[in-house]
């Protein structure tokens, strides 16, 4: 054990291995402060009350484990499911918003495919294509015209 | 509510490991141990079966029922009450007194008396289980 003997120290050093989100962190500190206060008005030395609590990580790591792994009920599993969800989706909320609400590729493909009068339109990688007239290839309109969609409103 | 012998009495605990023993006696701790660990829950509830003690009374009680003899320090006894009220077994209130600091009562629950009544049948068709086969091996050797 490498702290200074103060029961504010030892009592920090049981802190610091619990989370913050602990919720019953203070609880806990306020109770073995009041043992220590006990103890020590019991006319006991910090040292020896300090060695009876051991090791302070040992200390708080026993607290950790003693919390029953006991399934929460049903509802409050849900909620918790959703609450998880629920930050991805104000994330992904946006773009998806803005592709629904504009064009999509296949609209976008089809109205230059028409303006143009082309009737077939190959996706150049994965057409199986090994060569063709690059004045052929719309790729760039494509991408302007889709990006003027999504864009705009 | 707190005895001054037994308090003097729990000093003698001691973290004693580079004494030079041989390793047999650390074998022979590490059983005391894992005997102690599967009986402490049963050691809190039944000093709580007379009425709610807060902590260090708990502690003090062990200590004087038992002469000292079940070693049980301070680290080990609140992460236990800790659990058992965790699991529902005791319940807690807070006390702050006239001057001092705050004490955490602990009481037994309904469920608390349940499971000391499953615990105490178990540790005792156990120990009987285990004084019968003993007896028995001290007639065939």
């Amino acid at each position: 054990m490498t702290f200074a003997p103060t029961s504010e120290r030892y009592i920090q050093l049981v802190l610091d291995v619990m989370p913050r989100s602990m919720p019953t962190r203070t609880e806990i500190a306020i109770e073995l402060r009041g043992h220590i206060a006990e103890r020590l008005g019991g006319g006991q030395k910090l040292e020896d009350v300090l060695r009876q609590l051991g090791d302070p990580v040992a200390l708080a790591e026993s607290y950790l484990a003693a919390v029953p792994l006991v399934s929460a009920p049903f509802w409050r599993r849900a909620a918790a499911k959703v609450l998880d969800v629920f930050p991805v989706g104000i994330a992904i909320a946006p773009p998806v918003w803005l592709l629904l609400r504009s064009e999509g590729l296949t609209a976008v493909v089809e109205r230059v495919a028409r303006a143009r009068g082309v009737q077939l339109v190959f996706n150049r990688s994965e057409s199986g294509l090994h060569w063709g007239d690059p004045a052929l290839d719309i790729s760039d309109e494509l991408v302007t015209q889709l990006n003027r969609a999504t864009s705009a409103p | 509510m707190i005895q001054p012998a037994a308090a003097a009495s729990v000093s003698r605990f001691q973290i004693s490991t580079a004494s030079g023993e041989p390793e047999r006696s650390d074998e022979r701790r590490s059983i005391e141990r894992e005997l102690k660990r599967g009986s402490l829950e049963l050691i809190v509830l039944h000093l709580l079966e007379p009425g709610e003690a807060y902590g260090y009374e708990i502690v003090a009680k062990l200590t004087a029922e038992t002469n000292g003899a079940l070693e049980v320090t301070d680290g080990t006894l609140y992460p236990v009450l800790y659990r058992l009220e965790r699991s529902g077994f005791v319940s807690i209130r807070w006390e702050t007194p006239a001057r001092g600091v705050p004490r955490k009562y602990y009481r037994l629950t309904d469920a608390g008396r349940g499971e000391l009544a499953r615990l105490k049948n178990e540790w005792t068709r156990f120990a009987s289980a285990m004084t019968t086969m003993l007896g028995q091996n001290r007639g065939t050797r």
